[in-house]
């Protein structure tokens, strides 16, 4: 394969690696339910399942890197716990090396399997209930043919006779072998696959078993290097995913690496010649010397893990994003008592309305009051904590028997939902008037109708936190009916001399959301009031 | 007669009668606001209850500068008292009336107007 073959084939195995990652990412979060998360949690309820379940993972996919993110998002939609998860990773380590044990396994034929199957399965409508899981699976087959088109993309490498050239200069330095196995690793995306060329590279007496294993090592830090690279998009947990996966790697490696440089004086026994003692063939040899820096990989989770929430958490800070798409009060013991679960959830929505000044930054007058965070990540985070909030009340509504009780629930129901319509029309206002020509009449007037709306919502954060009577009676003028009001604006901007007519039009529209956030406000303000009687 | 300079806001309070002017200038936004809400808090301490703001010099006004107003009706109100917003320009009337302050304060074109409405 030219350079010319190969570098489209590594671009593919990106893009498609890249889908696969979101694909997972989307389906797990449709998947993140309250039951679906209670049984991926029985799933790694104890540290004997957390790690046959990440051997497993590491064995089915060949890849600590496709572990790493698959978790990745199952941290970030909370089907996991980041803690069992980080025991997960760690194990996934070891899982990979059947690959160089079992050479002939044929992960390209089961992934296109995977692919063909979840795909069609897709379009099935019989299908339609387990359309995420498919989806889910999907993903992890886009992300495994993404990683086989890398490590094809990467094959000549080894097969060219530079590659062999350059791997045989390797034998005068013990440390230029463990950074090419870095190296390598970071281009071929498979430690497993490396370590079955080189055996039979030293199989044919072209590389030093002590070089061998040099290169070996190496790749723990390559593994890092990767999920490093790859993960730049992560941020909060499951970022820590990423950053503990390369840690405990590079530990590993590191320490294996150092063990071979200081037998190297001759004070110690090397690892080879340990392994020489025990009369296994050089295939073998290499295979087990693989085997032990994986299995060094949890062994170093276990010893960093009174260490790692602190360490991970300094590493790779929690975003306020990520903090708001938390539920902070329901708990599986706020099911047991419905009277004081209304009240948690009534504090969970005060945080959706104490969120939605973040999604007014784009468009508000006032540059010195935006809050700093991502709009995506927070309209992504009100929609998790809204699917938490309707999913508890769902469970909570099924469960309830007295019928006083069940009224008030399908009361706080109804409040949820004018809630996620009351996020909706914000942002869309917002997005609306952030179009608009900046200091244009049209987005001066539409960033007029951003300063009222955050006035409006801060009002109704303040009578839902604190509930007091003073703010109600503000709240009541605020949101007091505004169809004249509007009517008024919209007539004053059909005038030629406004703005261009997409102006018009998005003024139209803009006072249109308005009219219905202020609907909205007071159907949540009001929805409290008969919750808490 | 107080006054308070900051951060591109004035505000000076002086007596007309039973009543409090307050004269506001420049910007009431998010980072002038907690000085104002100290400043109007500290004449209502002092026993102003009926407070005219003079917004013609008041260059701009967002949605935190809404908010200080609102925590001064929420403050007089129980006293008895009252605010008028006297004067402003066109896109702080627009922001007050959006924002639906109409049914909450009085705001009247000029400065005597106000001092009129509030008048016992």
């Amino acid at each position: 394969m030219t350079v010319g073959e190969s570098l489209p084939l590594f671009l593919t195995g990106l893009v498609f690696f890249f889908i696969g990652l979101d694909g997972i990412k989307a389906s797990l979060k449709a998947l993140s339910s309250r039951s679906m998360r209670r049984r991926a949690h029985a799933a790694v309820s104890s540290p004997l399942r957390a790690a046959a379940l990440g051997a497993t993972l590491g064995a089915l996919s060949q890849s600590a890197t496709a572990v790493s993110f698959l978790l990745a998002g199952l941290v970030s939609t909370r089907l996991l716990p980041s803690e069992r998860a980080l025991s997960v990773v760690a194990w996934a380590n070891p899982g990979t090396t059947i690959l160089a044990f079992l050479a002939a396994v044929n992960l390209n034929v089961a992934t296109l399997w995977l692919v063909g199957l979840a795909g069609l399965g897709l379009r099935n409508r019989r299908f339609k209930r387990t359309s995420a899981m498919l989806g889910a699976l999907l993903g992890i087959g886009f992300l495994l043919y993404g990683l086989t088109q890398l490590k094809r993309a990467a094959a000549p490498l080894h097969e060219s006779d530079w590659f062999a050239t350059a791997t045989i200069a390797l034998n005068g330095s013990l440390v230029l072998g463990f950074v090419a196995g870095a190296l390598l690793r970071v281009l071929i995306q498979s430690s497993s696959a490396i370590v079955v060329v080189l055996i039979a590279l030293c199989g044919k007496g072209l590389l030093e078993i002590e070089q061998t294993i040099m290169i070996v090592h190496g790749t723990g830090v390559g593994i890092g290097l990767s999920v490093l690279l790859l993960g730049q998009g992560l941020r909060g947990e499951a970022l820590r995913i990423s950053y503990w996966q390369a840690i405990l790697n590079a530990c590993a490696a590191v320490g294996l690496g150092a063990w071979m440089l200081f037998a190297a004086t001759g004070l110690i026994p090397s690892l080879p010649s340990l392994l020489e003692w025990m009369h296994l063939s050089i295939e073998v040899e290499i295979a087990v010397a693989f085997l032990i820096q994986m299995l060094l990989c949890p062994l170093a989770g276990r010893l960093l893990s009174r260490h790692a929430a602190g360490l991970l958490a300094s590493l790779a800070p929690e975003a306020r994003e990520d903090e708001l798409a938390k539920v902070r009060f329901l708990d599986e013991g706020a099911l047991e008592a419905s009277e004081i679960a209304i009240e948690l959830v009534g504090r969970e929505q005060a945080r959706i309305v104490g969120a939605l000044p973040a999604l007014l930054d784009r468009s508000r007058l006032d540059a010195t009051a935006t809050s700093g965070l991502k709009h995506a990540d927070v309209r992504a985070s009100l929609e998790s904590l809204n699917t938490e909030i309707s999913g508890f009340l769902a469970e909570l509504a099924a469960t309830e028997k007295d019928h006083a009780r069940g009224v008030q629930i399908a009361s706080t129901i109804a409040r949820q939902q004018s809630l996620a319509e009351l996020v909706e029309a914000v942002d869309t206002m917002s997005a609306v008037v952030e179009r608009l020509p900046v200091e244009s009449t049209a987005r001066m007037l539409g960033g007029g109708l951003t300063e009222a709306t955050d006035v409006l919502v801060g009002t109704l954060r303040d009578w839902l936190e604190l509930g007091d009577a003073a703010d109600r009676e503000l709240l009541d003028a605020l949101t007091s009916d505004r169809s004249e009001q509007m009517e008024s604006v919209r007539r004053n901007s059909a005038a030629a001399d406004f703005g261009s007519a997409e102006d018009r039009a998005a003024i139209l529209y803009a006072t249109s959301l308005f009219e219905r956030t202020v609907y909205l406000a007071r159907r949540v303000a009001d929805r409290d009031s008969s919750t808490s009687d | 007669m107080s006054s308070l300079d900051f951060e591109g806001l004035t505000l000076s309070a002086s007596d007309a009668g039973l009543l409090r002017v307050v004269a506001l200038a420049g910007r009431l936004d998010a980072k002038t606001r907690p000085a104002a809400d100290r400043f109007l808090e500290s004449l209502v301490l002092d026993g102003a209850t009926r407070i005219v703001l003079d917004c013609s010099e008041l260059e701009f006004l967002s949605s935190d500068g809404v908010r200080a107003l609102l925590l001064l009706v929420k403050r007089v109100k129980p006293l008895g008292g009252a605010v008028s917003v006297s004067a402003p320009r066109p896109h702080v009337r627009q922001l007050l009336e959006f924002s639906g302050l109409r049914a909450l304060l009085c705001i009247s074109d000029s400065v005597e107007d106000g001092c009129l409405a509030l008048s016992p």
